[in-house]
């Protein structure tokens, strides 16, 4: 909690938040406070208790773990994504090697959300000789009524496809996995070190659009049916979106993570990403000819955006930048939404579980934002007042030590996070800790209608015709 | 109406103006001259600009001894008295105020004013002796330190508008000498470029002897990072360890070392940006000479700022602007745990008036806590807020400061202007 007991902010239930783990004056305080007034405490203080995790106490009252499948060794786990229809209860997590363990992709089985069971492994061959991370991010996608997934990959160059990207699975057939069939593998061999991080978005013109990052100063789009119907990369190539600042970049391009969505205010296709320089806004209605219509560039301490995602509407983004201290920023483009300025600099408030560490992706689900949190674990905070987000709930999914020297040690922990719209089912990859089940007291699912906001999240809606939601 | 922690006593307020009138403050060491000195600025307020002395013969009842104003306030633009030092020169006192005046008006190119205070309390004995000016690189000190070489000399070190930061010899100085002829050296910045602005090169430094080494080492933060060069010879500064490529540091500021050199805790100046602490260990011992990665970080608030420190190992004293004095203990170098904290701010954030005057470079944070300063003798914290004026506090269990007591050398901001010169030898 905050050390004062007169609040700078708005709502004096916003300074009741201690950033400071180890601070040993706050801890007593608190405690004291917390025995006095325990009823108000537990609803008051809710943000204060995030940082305050212990081994025999991993997480809120309102988190219920459901399931926990470990998954394998140290640091061998990266993104994950869920199905959206309950009927086709299957997530995937990327796997990744920086220690032991294979690279590519399980499909886990969630038809008994309390057992979950990895249903098929889908692994690169010659494991041994490919070099580099290996499978990270992961996206479903539905076209022609089958089902599919495509697995980001990066190889390094020393070894075999460092030109690989992605491979792409039809998973229709599950829960048989001799059904899952290979259908495509995406390389880039003029871009070489493959898609750090994908997203899948139905566009509003009817086709399923992958965004994937590349070794340059862009995000490529890939029209999706034509990958899956045997195009060749470069005939599938349906555009390619710039990143205005280039230079220095890691992971070898431009853009490190991205969003897209539907913005109702200008019945615009938006693409969000986040790279070197800060954070840029797209239309791309059409994706051959994206047009830059907002930036984020010169915010302090953000040399380098990471994820980047939008409220349904378009008005705030969360916006992540990957150091050790870094809070997540929250921003306010109104102003550029009116037209008043075509940059945004400062942000209106920051949210972090511990100041000492870092948060990593989030999904935006109004007015609750879910965190992999990395050595936070899960995380969700509140966006009601943007000014000033309170954390909600949280469960630390990895209470093993930091990573060593030869690691960035804030980088083990949760990595990845999902939100299933239609019942509530939260999901999340740990690096090290496997998969994680869970639900939060009191949210049984998400639509935006029910939050006054258009229906917009990173779910998308494969079998609805074209729809538009209208914002107020 | 809990504003600090229960072991820090208020025992002196004195408000010395409106929003956003004062700067950086220092305190006179000898307990037999109880005086203190607070730069006045104008962060886009109006108001005056210059220097206060204030007498805390009573720290329960510190007094306004004399003010220190420039001429033709109304035409002087930009910030005016930013940080302010006291030193000793052949048994007279001065004190040395930097200014920064902007474009537009009269002393764009002024530095600082060299004062002989020697005969206070009589404020009718104060004496400008020296103006330092720097036309050739205008805009002003914005920070300085004060150094009692060992080679004896008392040197100014300046940040300019430049990508280094000056030296200058203050017996020269005080003998009339201009600054030309006082420049005694100059310490690059490795990385200079666009970031060094809007301040130049550096923004913050200090300097310290060192023992391992026998040598006068300045820390320095700036475009980059923070730098260490052995400046044992002014005119030749020869770097040593550099601390670049910190995720989040584009542009370093308050930069300052443990007492023998280990530790530096590190500032740099935007909302969110906590403290960092790192281990030198690995450069002092000749395996790297740059340093990327923090051991921790410490923080009053995620949310806001920690501003200036003065390290009294193995504490840290915080001037943390929207979060008042804060006080925190280093003698777990990775876990730094705060032990103190009194708010000396609890209005508003500012609004848009800095904006105009800094552009982007300002945001709502700056108000609260902007200096501190500790009197080694006895213990006495001071505080210099932006918008509430200055503050005397006790810390319970703190009756001064002497590193040896903590078995590290006995090397802090203070300067023993009177000892001969003296290389404390750490294990």
């Amino acid at each position: 909690m905050d050390q004062r007991t007169i609040s700078k902010d708005t709502r004096s239930g916003a300074h009741a938040r201690g950033p400071n783990r180890g601070t040993a004056l706050m801890v007593f305080r608190c405690s004291v406070f917390g025995l006095a007034t325990a009823g108000l405490a537990a609803a008051a203080l809710a943000p204060e208790a995030a940082a305050q995790w212990t081994a025999l106490k991993r997480g809120s009252d309102n988190i219920e773990v459901v399931a926990h499948l470990p998954l394998g060794g140290r640091v061998s786990a990266a993104d994950t994504d869920i199905e959206q229809e309950l009927s086709r209860p299957y997530a995937y997590v990327g796997r990744i090697s920086q220690g032991d363990g294979g690279k590519g992709v399980d499909v886990i089985d969630l038809s008994d959300p309390e057992r979950p069971q990895v249903l098929y492994e889908w692994r690169i061959e010659d494991p041994e000789l490919h070099i580099g991370l290996g499978g990270m991010d992961v996206k479903h996608f539905k076209v022609d009524g089958r089902y599919y997934v495509v697995q980001s990959l990066q190889f390094g160059q020393g070894g075999p496809d460092s030109d690989l990207a992605a491979v792409v699975l039809d998973v229709t057939d599950l829960p048989d996995p001799s059904g899952v069939r290979e259908v495509a593998r995406m390389r880039e061999p003029l871009l070489p070190g493959g898609f750090h991080n994908i997203f899948v978005y139905k566009h509003s013109d009817g086709r399923v659009l992958l965004f994937a990052t590349v070794s340059g100063p862009h995000a490529n789009v890939y029209d999706l049916g034509m990958v899956v119907r045997g195009a060749d990369m470069e005939s599938a190539l349906a555009g390619r979106v710039p990143v205005p600042a280039t230079g220095e970049s890691q992971f070898g391009g431009g853009y490190h993570d991205f969003y897209v969505g539907y913005h109702p205010d200008t019945d615009q296709d938006r693409f969000y990403g986040g790279g070197q320089g800060g954070y840029y806004v797209y239309d791309v209605t059409d994706p051959e000819d994206p047009e830059l219509r907002i930036s984020l560039t010169g915010v302090q301490g953000v040399s380098r955006g990471h994820t980047f995602t939008p409220s349904p509407d378009g008005r705030y983004v969360v916006a992540e930048t990957e150091y050790q201290f870094a809070p997540l920023r929250v921003f306010d483009l109104q102003p550029a939404l009116d037209g008043e300025v075509t940059n945004v600099n400062r942000p209106i408030s920051g949210w972090t579980a511990d100041f000492n560490n870092l948060s990593h992706n989030h999904e935006v689900r109004w007015p609750l934002v879910f965190v992999s949190s990395y050595l936070d674990g899960l995380q969700i905070f509140n966006l009601q007042d943007p000014a000033n987000p309170a954390t909600v709930g949280y469960y630390d999914t990895y209470i093993g030590p930091r990573l060593t020297e030869d690691l960035n040690p804030v980088l083990n922990g949760m990595f990845g996070v999902d939100v299933r719209n239609a019942d509530g089912l939260i999901i999340g990859s740990d690096s090290s800790t496997g998969f994680w089940v869970w639900r939060m007291e009191g949210f049984q699912g998400w639509n935006g209608e029910q939050w006054g906001m258009p229906d917009i999240s990173s779910a998308q809606k494969w079998d609805e015709p074209l729809r538009r939601p209208v914002s107020e | 109406m809990q504003r600090g922690s229960d072991n820090i006593d208020v025992l002196g307020h004195l408000p010395l103006g409106g929003l956003l009138n004062v700067g950086d403050m220092d305190v006179e060491q000898e307990l037999s001259r109880p005086f203190a000195y607070v730069g006045r600025m104008r962060f886009g307020t109006p108001g005056p600009t210059g220097m206060d002395i204030v007498s805390i013969e009573a720290p329960e009842r510190p007094t306004l001894l004399y003010e220190w104003r420039i001429e033709d306030q109304e035409l002087h633009t930009g910030l005016g008295g930013m940080d302010v030092k006291t030193f000793k020169l052949d048994g007279r006192y001065y004190v040395v105020q930097s200014f920064q005046f902007g474009q537009g008006g009269p002393d764009f190119d002024l530095g600082a004013v060299v004062f002989d205070v020697t005969g206070l309390p009589d404020p009718s004995a104060v004496r400008e002796v020296a103006r330092i000016r720097e036309p050739l690189l205008p805009g002003g000190f914005h920070n300085i330190f004060i150094y009692k070489h060992s080679d004896g000399r008392a040197l100014l070190f300046t940040t300019v508008n430049g990508p280094y930061a000056h030296i200058y010899d203050l017996a020269l100085i005080v003998d009339g000498a201009s600054a030309e002829d006082a420049l005694v050296g100059r310490v690059p910045i490795p990385a200079a470029g666009p970031e060094a602005s809007p301040i130049g090169g550096y923004h913050d430094f200090y300097v310290g002897y060192h023992p391992d080494t026998d040598e006068d080492r300045f820390y320095g933060g700036g475009a980059g990072g923070y730098f260490i060069y052995d400046v044992t010879n002014p005119v030749e500064p020869e770097l040593r360890i550099t601390l670049t490529g910190i995720q989040g540091v584009p542009f370093g500021h308050t930069f300052t070392p443990s007492p023998d050199g280990r530790y530096v805790v590190a500032e740099t100046e935007y909302e969110f940006a906590p403290l960092r602490i790192f281990d030198l260990q690995p450069a002092l011992d000749g395996e790297v000479t740059n340093i990327n990665r923090p051991i921790s970080g410490w923080t009053a608030d995620f949310r806001h700022v920690a501003h200036n420190h003065e390290v009294r190992w193995p504490l840290v004293f915080v001037s943390a602007y929207l979060d008042g004095l804060q006080i925190f203990n280093l003698q777990d170098p990775m876990n730094p745990v705060t032990v103190g904290y009194y708010d000396t701010y609890i209005g508003p954030r500012i609004t848009a008036g800095p904006t105009d005057l800094m552009g982007d470079y300002a945001t709502s944070l700056y108000n609260g806590a902007f200096g501190v300063d500790v009197r080694n003798e006895d213990g006495l914290i001071l505080i210099s807020d932006f918008s509430t004026g200055f503050w005397t506090f006790r810390m319970e269990g703190f009756q001064g400061w002497n590193g040896e007591q903590w078995g590290v050398p006995d090397i802090s901001s203070v300067q023993k202007w009177d000892e001969p010169v003296r290389r404390p030898i750490s294990e």
